[in-house]
């Protein structure tokens, strides 16, 4: 029972925080400001959900695997959110600013 | 009480909707990098969409998958912002 | 299971038809990978884990590595435009070629059908569908027959691409060097 509602809780943690980055990569106003939501926000949503996933499989072996998931999006995603915005600085596109 | 499957099925759809809507910023652009960042969350959430259906349907072999498509997304993000910098210096 | 897949069936549609439309091409190469993750989804959710892994391997994978290596030797065409100018013609006759299409859908049997035609009329199909546990020890019958029943031909093929991928490797260093 008490796994049960940490599942839920996690699962709602995860598919809030993914909302969150959803709406960042969609409102947010340029290239920066979404990598730094899709590099953190969307990390810790898969992290939450991820978690979930673990729990609702159980002490088995798969369960290895998620965590080597969690591991690798932990590590891979926001390394891949910083080349692209480093790809962008080199490009030469400025960061927005409000007065502009 | 909802079944837990039901839950991580559930969850899985509002993934694939929350996909769908970062698909906007992926076709609307403006650069590039912002393309590639959006289709790097897509990737994030097709990994995740996976996990959910391995332990909603018990199918255990799903996280394989799941783990080559974290691979597969960081390298092709890798690749694209390499190659839109033509010396290539992103990392 | 069946939201799941309608919601992704959306998404498979939107990027397709996004592909065919944005006007510069490496945005286009880009949104064909996401349409690869998302049919390779539909594919793994299908239970064809099999092709679900190869659709990303190569959808999302080989061939926008190959397509970028292509444009990076050619030109992208440069405009205004984000969407490509639409010539009715072309939607016609894709229209036309989709319904056609459509029109044998309602055809098929469905989903996991067990009075489908291939497994009730075919000899062969049942007996692998029956007995390829119990021969191979492998759980998914798709998996059995690409692995086990015909897996030196699937040795050669992976033979081939193996060599067709090195030949690439060397024709594009070779052009590199000079």
């Amino acid at each position: 029972m008490l796994v049960e509602i940490a599942i839920v809780a996690f699962l709602a943690g995860g598919v809030f925080f993914t909302f969150v980055s959803a709406v960042g990569v969609v409102r947010l106003p340029d290239i920066y400001a979404r990598a730094h939501t899709a590099s953190q926000t969307d990390t810790l949503g898969a992290g939450f959900t991820l978690v979930a996933v673990a729990l609702a499989i159980g002490l088995e072996t798969t369960t290895i695997k998620t965590f080597l998931l969690l591991i690798f999006i932990f590590i891979t995603n926001p390394t891949a959110a910083h080349a692209i915005a480093r790809a962008a600085h080199e490009e030469g596109i400025e960061p927005w600013r409000e007065d502009r | 009480m909802i079944p837990i499957d039901d839950l991580l099925l559930g969850a899985a759809a509002v993934f694939v909707v929350l996909a769908i809507v970062v698909l906007y910023r992926a076709i609307r652009g403006p650069t590039m990098q912002d393309r590639v960042i959006a289709v790097n969350v897509l990737g994030t959430n097709t990994v995740v969409i996976l996990a959910l259906l391995a332990a909603a349907l018990d199918v255990p072999s799903f996280l394989d998958i799941a783990l080559v498509y974290a691979l597969l997304n960081f390298l092709v993000a890798v690749a694209i912002s390499k190659f839109t910098v033509d010396r290539g210096g992103v990392m | 299971m069946e939201y799941v897949a309608y919601t992704l069936a959306v998404f498979v549609v939107v990027t397709a038809v996004a592909t065919a439309l944005l006007r510069d091409v490496l945005a286009a190469i880009v949104i064909f990978g996401a349409y690869s993750l998302g049919m390779a989804l539909l594919y793994t959710l299908l239970l064809a884990p099999d092709v679900g892994l190869t659709e990303a391997v190569i959808g999302a994978g080989v061939t926008t590595l190959l397509l970028l290596l292509t444009i990076a030797k050619t030109v992208r065409p440069s405009g205004d435009r984000t969407i490509e100018r639409i010539d009715p013609r072309a939607l016609f006759a894709c229209g036309a070629l989709a319904v056609v299409f459509g029109l044998t859908l309602p055809g098929l049997p469905a989903v996991g059908d067990p009075n489908a035609p291939i497994v009730s009329y075919d000899a062969v199909t049942g007996h692998y569908l029956t007995q390829s546990y119990a021969e191979t020890g492998v759980e998914n019958t798709v998996t059995a027959v690409l692995a086990a029943y015909r897996g030196f031909d699937t040795f050669g093929e992976a033979t081939v691409v193996f060599a067709a991928g090195v030949a690439a490797l060397v024709v594009l260093r070779r052009e590199v060097l000079t």
